[in-house]
C-alpha cells in the first residue's frame, strides 16, 4: 500500500483482504436497505398512490427480496472466506482469545478505561463473539427470509426451495413464528449497528490505531506502538 | 385422461367394494334424498362441486355421486373432547338442509353426542357397540382438544366419568381412519394456549395412529365433507402437508387467493375499521390480518353455504387453522408491532425501542466518560 509513513505509523498491520473489505461494505449497505424495506413491510408507512395499478407495497417488497438475495450470497461467501480465505489465520487465531479468561478480562477492562487492548488474533474475545452473533443473525435472517420468500414467489428458486423451507417452517412452529423471528432479527441489527459504529470510532481514538481505515485500506496503524512499548519496558526495568 | 387412469381405476374398485358392504341403514341414501326433495340434478351438481374442490377431473363426478350414495356403508363415530361444538355447527347449520348435512345426519347417527337422542348409560352402550361391531371399518372423527395433565382428569365424560384421553385412545384402536375436525383436535386450540393448564393436545399427539387434520375454528363444511368424501372414494389418505392437513384444502395461504390482494400489493390499506378504505374493500393487513401466515381455502370455499367469509365481511383473518395460533398470531386485529412478548407483558416493538434507547444512552454515557478520561490521561502524558 504505497509508502509507509514513518512518523505516524511505524507499525502497520495488514488485517483484511480486499474481498473481506468489499463484502463488509456490501453487507453494511444491504442490511441498511433490508432494515428500511423490512420495516416498511412490517408497518407500511407509505400507502397507495391512488391507483391499484401502482404496486407501492409490492415494489418495496421486491427491493427487500433483491437485497435479501445479495445478503444471502455475500453471507455464504464470507463464511467460506472465514475458513478458507486469506485472513483465516488471523481470524482463527482470535479463537484463542475467546477461550482465554485473561483475554476477556483485558478486553472488558479496556472498555472501562483500564489498560490497553491486546489480542492474539485480529479480534478481541468480546469482539469475536459479537461478530459471530452477527453472522448467526445473518444466517437466521436469511433462512427465515427464504421461508417467507417461497410463499411469495412460487417459481424458480422459490419452487426449488419450497419443500425444504416448509420443513423448516414446521420445525420452527409455523409461518407466523417464522415471521416473528424474522422481525426480531431486524431489532437485533438495529441494536448492534450503533454499538458497532461507536466502538470502532472509540477504539480508534482511545488506542490510537486505524480502526476505521482498516476496513477501507486493509491496514491497521498502531501509533509508535513498538517504541512506546520499549520505553515502557525500560521504565519497568529500572 | 392422462395421469388419472390409475386413480380412476382405484376409485372404481373402491366403489365396488363399498357397494358389497352391508348398509347400516334401512333405506338407501338415494331414497332419503328424494324424500327430502333433493333432485338428482342438484345431487349431481353437488358431486361436481366436490370433484372440482378436490382438484380432480370432471370424469370423477359420477364416481363421487356413487360413493356418496354408499356413504351409509362406512360407519362414523364422532367424539367430542374439550371443545365448543362449533365445528359440528359449521357442518349442520344452514338455512335449508344441504346435501352435505343431509347425508351427514343420515349416516352419522351411529354415534354423535350432540345429534343422537340417547344419553347417559344408553349413549355409552351405543359407543361400545359401534366400536365393537364395526371394528376396523369405522371412521373416527374427533372434535376438541385432549387434556392430558393430571392423567386427563380435566375432561371426564359419560356415566362412568371416563377421561377424554381414555375414550379417544380406545376409539382410535379399531378405526379405519381418524380425522381431527377443527383446530382443537388438530393442534390443541384455545385450551392449549399458553400456559395450557390442562395440558391440552391435538389428537395426533396422544395416539400413535396416523391422523388427518382438518383444522379451522371452525373448518368450513366443505373441508369436512371433502375430506370425508375423499376417504370414501379412495379409501386412502389424501396428500398431506407437514401438519397433516389435506393439501387440496390447506395448500395455499389465505393471502394467496384473497380478493383484497390487489389492494395489498398496491399499498391500499384500511387504516381503521369503518374508514373510507374499509368501505372500498381495501386490504386488512394493518388491521392485523393474518392471511399471509395462514394456510386454508376460506377465500374460495367460504362459509354459510358458500356465501361469505371473514375477510369478505371486512375483518382480517385470525389465523385459525395454524398450530398455536392464539399464541403465535395474537393479538387479533393488531399488526406485528403489537405482538406480545411472552412473559414481559409488552409488545415486540416496545421492547425493541426500550433496548435501543438503553443502547444509545449507554453509548452516550461511555462517550462522555471517555472524554473525561482522555483529558486526564493527556495531562498525565
Ligand atoms: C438484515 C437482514 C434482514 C432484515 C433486517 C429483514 C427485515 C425484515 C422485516 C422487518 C420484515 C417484515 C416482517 C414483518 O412482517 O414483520 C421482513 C419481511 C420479509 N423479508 Fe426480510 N429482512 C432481512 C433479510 C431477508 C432476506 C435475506 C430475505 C430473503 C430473500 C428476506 C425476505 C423477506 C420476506 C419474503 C419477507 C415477507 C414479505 C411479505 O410479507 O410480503 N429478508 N424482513
Ligand atoms: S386482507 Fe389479509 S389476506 Fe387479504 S390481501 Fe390483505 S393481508 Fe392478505
Ligand atoms: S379467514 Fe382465517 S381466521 Fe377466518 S376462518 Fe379462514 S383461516 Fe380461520
Amino acid at each position: 500500500m504505497g509508502q509507509t509513513e514513518k512518523y505516524t505509523s511505524d507499525h502497520p498491520d495488514f488485517v483484511y483482504s480486499s474481498s473481506n473489505r468489499i463484502l463488509h461494505w456490501i453487507r453494511a449497505l444491504v442490511i441498511t436497505g433490508l432494515i428500511i424495506t423490512g420495516f416498511y413491510i412490517a408497518d407500511p408507512f407509505l400507502s397507495s398512490e391512488g391507483s391499484s395499478d401502482k404496486l407501492v407495497f409490492a415494489e418495496w417488497a421486491q427491493w427487500h427480496f433483491i437485497l435479501g438475495f445479495i445478503l444471502i450470497s455475500s453471507g455464504l461467501l464470507r463464511i467460506y472466506l472465514f475458513f478458507f480465505g486469506k485472513d483465516r489465520d488471523g481470524e482463527l487465531r482470535s479463537l484463542r482469545d475467546v477461550f482465554s479468561i485473561r483475554s476477556w478480562i483485558i478486553q472488558l477492562k479496556s472498555y472501562f478505561f483500564v489498560g490497553e487492548l491486546r489480542k492474539k488474533g485480529i479480534y478481541g474475545p468480546l469482539q469475536f463473539l459479537t461478530y459471530f452473533a452477527i453472522m448467526v443473525l445473518v444466517v437466521v435472517a436469511s433462512v427465515t427470509g427464504l421461508i417467507l420468500y417461497v410463499h411469495v414467489y412460487h417459481l424458480g428458486i422459490g419452487d426449488f426451495l419450497y419443500e425444504p423451507m416448509r420443513a423448516l417452517e414446521a420445525w420452527m412452529g409455523g409461518l407466523a413464528t417464522v415471521r416473528y423471528i424474522h422481525h426480531i432479527t431486524m431489532w437485533g441489527y438495529l441494536i448492534f449497528i450503533p454499538i458497532h459504529i461507536y466502538l470502532v470510532i472509540w477504539s480508534a481514538i482511545r488506542f490510537k490505531h486505524g480502526a476505521l481505515e482498516v476496513m477501507f485500506t486493509g491496514y491497521d496503524y498502531h501509533l509508535k506502538k513498538d517504541e512506546m512499548e520499549e520505553e515502557k519496558n525500560k521504565e519497568d526495568d529500572k | 385422461m392422462d395421469g388419472f387412469d390409475a386413480l380412476y381405476a382405484k376409485a372404481k374398485d373402491r366403489v365396488r367394494v363399498l357397494s358389497e358392504l352391508p348398509s347400516t341403514k334401512a333405506g338407501s341414501i338415494e331414497e332419503m334424498l328424494e324424500d327430502r326433495g333433493i333432485e338428482r340434478r342438484d345431487f349431481m351438481k353437488w358431486a361436481a362441486a366436490i370433484t372440482a374442490m378436490l382438484a380432480l377431473p370432471s370424469s370423477f363426478t359420477p364416481l363421487f355421486a356413487e360413493a356418496a350414495k354408499l356413504a351409509d356403508r362406512v360407519p362414523l363415530v364422532w367424539l367430542h373432547m374439550a371443545e365448543c361444538t362449533g365445528c359440528s355447527e359449521s357442518l349442520i347449520r344452514s338455512d335449508a338442509p344441504t346435501i352435505d348435512s343431509l347425508i351427514f345426519d343420515y349416516i352419522s347417527l351411529d354415534y354423535h353426542e350432540t345429534l343422537m337422542a340417547a344419553a347417559g348409560w344408553q349413549a355409552e352402550e351405543i359407543l361400545q357397540k359401534t366400536l365393537k361391531d364395526n371394528e376396523g371399518r369405522y371412521i373416527l372423527l374427533v372434535e376438541g382438544g385432549v387434556p392430558t395433565a393430571n392423567n386427563g382428569q380435566y375432561l371426564t365424560l359419560g356415566p362412568q366419568g371416563r377421561t377424554g384421553l381414555d375414550v379417544v385412545t380406545e376409539a382410535a384402536k379399531g378405526a379405519a381412519a381418524i380425522f381431527s375436525i377443527g383446530t382443537c383436535s388438530s393442534f390443541g386450540g384455545i385450551q392449549a394456549a399458553a400456559p395450557n393448564p390442562t395440558g391440552a393436545k391435538g389428537v395426533d399427539k396422544v395416539i400413535s395412529q396416523p391422523v388427518i387434520n382438518v383444522p379451522g375454528c371452525p373448518p368450513s363444511a366443505n373441508n369436512i365433507v371433502g375430506t370425508l368424501m375423499h376417504y370414501l372414494l379412495f379409501g386412502t389418505l389424501p396428500a398431506l402437508d407437514r401438519y397433516h392437513r389435506p393439501k387440496w384444502a390447506y395448500g395455499n395461504r389465505i393471502h394467496d387467493l384473497c380478493e383484497r390482494r390487489g389492494h395489498f400489493d398496491a399499498g391500499e390499506f384500511v387504516e381503521s375499521f369503518g374508514d373510507e378504505g374499509a368501505k372500498e374493500g381495501w386490504c386488512l393487513y394493518k388491521q392485523g390480518c393474518k392471511g399471509p401466515y395462514t394456510f386454508n381455502n376460506c377465500s374460495t370455499e367460504r362459509f354459510n353455504q358458500g356465501t361469505h367469509w371473514p375477510i369478505g365481511a371486512g375483518h382480517g383473518c385470525m389465523g385459525c387453522s395454524e398450530p398455536d395460533f392464539w399464541d403465535t398470531m395474537g393479538p387479533l386485529e393488531q399488526p406485528i408491532k403489537s405482538h406480545l412478548v411472552m412473559g414481559l407483558n409488552s409488545t415486540v416493538d416496545k421492547v425493541g425501542t426500550v433496548l435501543l434507547t438503553a443502547t444509545v444512552v449507554g453509548i452516550g454515557a461511555h462517550a462522555v466518560a471517555s472524554m473525561f478520561m482522555g483529558k486526564k490521561e493527556e495531562k498525565e502524558d
